[in-house]
């Protein structure tokens, strides 16, 4: 089994999404990403959680 | 302090809900780049847990202070748990209204939230004390009294009565007994 390789120094919490396949992973400095589970592919990374920085991400 | 704590999805798999260290969870809609809405822990401490209760369409949310209740659609608030002990996790029985958690004590706190759900089969007991506490009426000390201010005692010519045990002084007016109120009215 290989890993998930995130961008994460600490993962603090994970989430499976049955119904899409996709794993969220929550970890320090705001990061929070989504992987596929069967692919091993990062999807998508939300850079911070704060709303105020969100409009940046855009 | 921006960390994130805890991330949970809904059974549907569209709605995520993201945890920070500072009492905030927000609520993403995986179809739409922005938070749907964010709730806010008053108590600003770290998201313990989060957890969807799909049967009642609402996320519940737990920082080691409080679990928060909040409607899964709009993030409106619908109630608070604040337990004894600090709490280190929270789960929810299935399909039903009780909630448990783990706390720093030796003993699992147990709550039935009955407007949220159903009491398991094997406690529905719970049902009934429900049921006999909504029956349960409490009387007030003044159910029987009608106020009335010294006006409306002018207008029924009872202002001899001021003074007397059939008056109650209370605030800019007086307790008068119903069944002596209808008759002199």
């Amino acid at each position: 089994m290989k890993p998930f390789e995130t961008a994460a120094e600490n993962i603090n919490s994970c989430s499976v999404n049955y119904n899409l396949d996709i794993l969220g992973i929550a970890g320090e400095k705001g990061i929070v990403e989504l992987w596929d589970i069967k692919d091993k592919k990062k999807i998508v990374g939300l850079p911070l959680l704060d709303n105020t920085f969100f409009k940046s991400y855009e | 302090m921006n960390d994130t704590t805890s991330i949970k999805f809904n059974n549907d798999g569209l709605l995520m809900a993201v945890g920070n260290a500072v009492g905030k969870v927000n609520v993403y809609d995986l179809r739409y780049p922005k938070p749907l809405y964010t709730i806010n822990h008053s108590y600003k401490l770290p998201i313990k847990t989060i957890k969807f209760h799909e049967i009642s369409k609402n996320i519940i949310t737990v920082d080691k202070k409080l679990a928060k209740l909040s409607n899964m659609q709009t993030g409106k608030a619908f109630s608070n748990i604040e337990t004894k002990f600090e709490i280190n996790d929270m789960d929810i029985y299935p399909n039903s209204g009780m909630l448990f958690f783990a706390c720093e004590d030796e003993t699992i706190q147990n709550y039935f939230i009955p407007g949220i759900g159903a009491a398991p089969q094997w406690c529905h007991f719970l049902e009934n004390i429900t049921e006999e506490l909504e029956e349960t009426k409490n009387y007030s000390v003044y159910e029987d009294y009608k106020f009335v201010t010294a006006t409306d005692l002018e207008q029924i010519s009872a202002t001899n009565l001021i003074g007397t045990k059939f008056l109650k002084s209370y605030m800019h007016g007086y307790f008068i007994d119903w069944k002596l109120y209808k008759k002199v009215y």
